[in-house]
């Protein structure tokens, strides 16, 4: 009887390996060159095929199993021991400073932040709450302890067992369940770089997220059109549209109105998606003579409507958004004529020879504006 | 001849007194008010401003009570590799060189300053303007904080823990203020100690440090606070709750939990709550009660009796489901609470009061022919076993937390031999083997320790202790979830046939 018993458990394990293994099989389409980038060790602990699903118990005295803990998620799990004064307590503060950083991802559960006691033995859950108390952590963070044979087992699995434990490493693993690309980390580096490399773990993008990068790196600085107006770099000029930008002076007599009669073209050929779904931006590389008049008659020169900016703005401003688009330059003389193109909403970007045969920058242009995401 | 002798030994012994004098420099009572609220700063992240203290670490900020100096750097300023992080050496000596240091990375530094030594911890630049590594975090604090910090760390590692010098370990002695008379407890209590203490000291004390008993059974006596440690009886009422000196007491009244709630304090045998929860244990295990619901804690309302007794209901409670009633007991209604209908000869009740009562009690009961089983806790109540009714002798069980086979016939021969050559009031011999045992419990831990003596090592010491047994009570183990020693509680009845008490039953209760 107890031999059936043993068979039947036997062929169930099987079959809920077979079953993970496919689902990795699905999963596993993330490239992992991110994480290979930031210097850190790679391995899998995919499909649990080799880690035990072993009973554990939450700082809140919750049985539960390990597999089911981070069955399907992103995971970032570190190890502690409550009575470790040296190198724990700051593992804890960094680790709750990480969870508020990827708190969204915390709150819709895609993500959870698990750590693991290395001493069982003295690690009560009355003892791993009272330490995590010292963090103010708040929701969303499970400690665990358990059997020490069954911890033990799961630390040598995960590569992090160490016979004395006064000898553990500030690891922090961090990856997704049922793929390969895990990354073990240094649990004292700066949140913000792990927060990076948790990031990468997830298969869309957080629309928050992805808003703020560009917005932080394009940002908001104030610049002025030729009307006078003040216009945001990223806000007012570029979210959600597709751009063209230009450097120019008024003063240019070389490229500059070769380009111009070139956007001019452009102009036409978008008719009203001018403005609407597409900037252009003459962004000028002498603010000292390029004053919002002096660019409201040149705009008028090149009949330009609404929808094409010339911009202007104090030195300080302009020069930064010149160098956030590549652009800025030590004379004004030395600035290119490339056509930036590019879609925000997908964030292709490409780069246009000004002075080319209007036809082809016409061709490139539209590549980018009919860009869809996948 | 003999003249010269005399010099000799005079001589002999003025040297040994002045070469005991000087070394109470190592003692920490002489720290200015400075240092000691820089003590404070070092040891627990506090600082005496309203301003918190706080550490900052790759852009996290904490309070500094969860990253204090000491926790890597160690007590004595040395540092405490742990995990690929090496801390430095913080001692004054260390940092002010003349040759400045190394550090790790190869990078080399002048000697630090009053000057370098604020700026390294609140911005984490050494003076060569070097960054340190990034697991020191930088503390915001006030300048007066940053001062007293400073002051202390000067003393850092020349200061020896309170109570506690080259020569000496001063024992705190806490006994019950109740009885002064001569030929009191506290009288034999405070010989046997003198015993036991010379005779540790005449055998070259401990890693040439002699025991300095000290007694006192006020709170303000401790609240001057000169022990390296304390033992002896009534802890609660003369050493406060937030007790930091590292103590061993006989038991506490609630359960003693596990070293989180006070890492100072030790016991030897299960709490009182604990020595009358076991009695439900027994109860049950032996299944004295056939039939549910009849069930009764009878109490007297004095000495925090009530307070175990509703503690009692409750454990019974969760332990079988049943609520038993709770009864008042005095003087007065006797024969009414005898009447009660739950009491009867096939139910259970549980007696928390004083003897005298308890025996009145069970004359009243037999007067009516009502034989219940009665459950009591030798160390709270009591029922006198030789001078009760015959009927109740099979029906009565005492639980103690201690029995007569723990103790071991050398260590008996110990306590004879005090006896014999001090003279000992032995009267009061339960006492004097109670308190005999801490001191060898203490003995033991402080030897293990060694030389390098702190009060911070004594804890670690006792928390290493696995079945140590003194011959004179159950053996103790302690670790970091636990800190009553002896986890068993002895259940005993009235043996008739040899008219002494027998033992029925040993409970292992859960308390950690």
């Amino acid at each position: 009887m107890k031999q059936i018993k043993c068979i039947t458990l036997l062929i169930l394990l099987l079959i809920s390996q077979l079953g993970i293994s496919q689902e990795k099989k699905a999963a596993c389409c993330v490239p992992a060159d991110d994480a290979k980038k930031k210097n850190v060790s790679q391995f899998s602990i995919g499909g649990m095929k080799k880690v035990p699903n072993i009973n554990l118990i939450t700082q809140h005295g919750e049985k539960v199993k390990f597999y089911d803990l981070i069955e399907g998620k992103v995971v970032a799990l570190n190890f502690v021991f409550t009575t470790c004064t040296t190198i724990c307590p700051p593992m804890g503060a960094n680790f709750v400073h990480l969870k508020k950083l990827m708190s969204e991802r915390v709150e819709s559960s895609e993500l959870v932040m698990l750590t693991i006691t290395i001493d069982p033995a003295t690690d009560t859950p009355e003892r791993l709450a009272a330490w995590s108390e010292n963090f103010e952590p708040g929701e969303g963070w499970t400690l665990l302890t358990g059997k020490v044979k069954d911890i033990n087992g799961l630390l040598k699995k995960l590569e992090v067992y160490t016979s004395l434990k006064d000898e553990h490493a500030p690891i922090v693993l961090m990856g997704k369940e049922g793929e390969d690309n895990w990354v073990r980390a240094n649990g004292l580096a700066d949140p913000t770089e792990l927060a990076a490399t948790l990031n990468q773990f997830f298969d869309t993008p957080s629309k928050k997220d992805e808003d703020n990068f560009d917005q932080n790196y394009f940002t908001d600085v104030v610049l002025l059109d030729q009307n006078g107006e003040s216009k945001k770099l990223y806000t007012d000029l570029m979210k959600d549209k597709v751009v063209i930008i230009n450097p120019f002076f008024t003063e240019c007599t070389g490229v500059c109105p070769v380009m111009n009669e070139n956007l001019k073209r452009i102009q036409e050929h978008l008719g009203t998606k001018l403005g609407t779904e597409v900037n252009i931006i003459s962004l000028t590389v002498d603010y000292k003579t390029d004053t919002p008049e002096t660019l409201k008659k040149y705009a008028n020169e090149y009949g330009a409507q609404d929808g094409w900016y010339f911009i202007t703005g104090e030195q300080e401003n302009i020069e930064t958004a010149l160098r956030k688009l590549g652009k800025n330059v030590e004379n004004r003389e030395a600035h290119d004529s490339v056509f930036l193109v590019g879609n925000l909403n997908t964030k292709l970007w490409k780069k246009v020879n000004g002075l080319a045969p209007i036809d082809e920058i016409i061709k490139i242009i539209d590549s980018v504006i009919n860009d869809t995401v996948n | 001849m003999r003249n010269i002798l005399f010099l000799f030994l005079f001589i002999l012994s003025c040297t040994l007194i002045s070469s005991i004098t000087p070394d109470n420099s190592g003692s920490s009572e002489k720290l200015t008010p400075a240092e000691l609220a820089g003590k404070k700063i070092y040891t627990e992240g506090i600082g005496s401003s309203d301003v918190k203290i706080t550490a900052n670490m790759s852009g996290v900020k904490v309070p500094a009570t969860v990253m204090k100096c000491i926790n890597c750097h160690k007590a004595d300023g040395t540092g405490n590799p742990e995990g690929g992080i090496s801390p430095s050496n913080v001692t004054w000596a260390y940092l002010t060189r003349s040759y400045g240091g190394k550090r790790i990375s190869g990078e080399k530094y002048p000697a630090y300053t009053e000057q370098t030594l604020r700026k390294v911890i609140t911005t984490g630049i050494d003076p060569a303007g070097n960054k340190l590594h990034n697991a020191m975090p930088t503390y915001n604090m006030t300048r007066e904080d940053l001062n007293n910090l400073v002051a202390y760390m000067k003393v850092l590692g020349k200061a020896g823990d309170v109570g506690l010098t080259k020569s000496t370990i001063v024992i705190g002695i806490a006994l019950n203020s109740e009885q002064n008379q001569p030929n009191s407890k506290n009288e034999a209590i405070k010989k046997m100690v003198q015993a036991y203490c010379n005779t540790v000291n005449e055998n070259g004390g401990i890693y040439n440090r002699t025991l300095k008993p000290s007694f006192f059974s006020t709170s303000e006596q401790f609240e001057e606070k000169k022990y390296f440690m304390v033992t002896g009886f009534g802890e609660k009422e003369i050493l406060g709750e937030n007790n930091t000196t590292p103590s061993l007491f006989l038991c506490s009244n609630e359960l003693t939990g596990s070293g989180l709630n006070n890492r100072n304090a030790f016991y030897v045998y299960p709490s009182l709550t604990a020595q009358n929860q076991a009695l439900v244990d027994f109860s049950k295990e032996n299944e004295l009660l056939k039939k549910k619901g009849e069930v009764t804690i009878v109490y007297t309302n004095d000495n925090d009796r009530k307070a175990f007794a509703k503690t009692l209901s409750n454990y019974y409670l969760a332990k079988n489901n049943v609520l038993p009633t709770l009864l008042a007991l005095d003087s007065d209604n006797i024969q009414e609470l005898a009447l009660t209908k739950q009491i009867h000869s096939n139910s259970l009740v549980f007696y928390v009061g004083s003897t005298q009562l308890g025996n009145q009690f069970l004359k009243e009961l037999d007067n009516i022919g009502k034989t219940p089983y009665i459950l009591t806790s030798g160390s709270i109540s009591g029922v006198d076993l030789f001078n009760m009714p015959k009927a109740f002798q099979k029906k009565v069980f005492i639980s103690y937390p201690t029995w007569i086979t723990e103790r071991s016939s050398a260590s008996i021969r110990l306590y004879q031999s005090l006896n014999r050559e001090n003279k000992l009031l032995s009267n009061w011999k339960n006492s004097q083997l109670n308190i005999m045992s801490m001191l060898m419990t203490l003995e033991e831990c402080l030897k293990r320790v060694g030389s390098d003596l702190t009060q911070d090592k004594l804890i670690g010491s006792f928390e290493g202790l696995y079945e140590f047994s003194t011959g004179l009570a159950p053996p103790v183990t302690y670790n970091l979830n636990k800190r009553a020693g002896s986890s068993s509680v002895y259940i005993a009845s009235f043996d008739p046939i040899a008219n002494q008490l027998k033992l029925v039953s040993t409970i292992n209760c859960s308390e950690k």
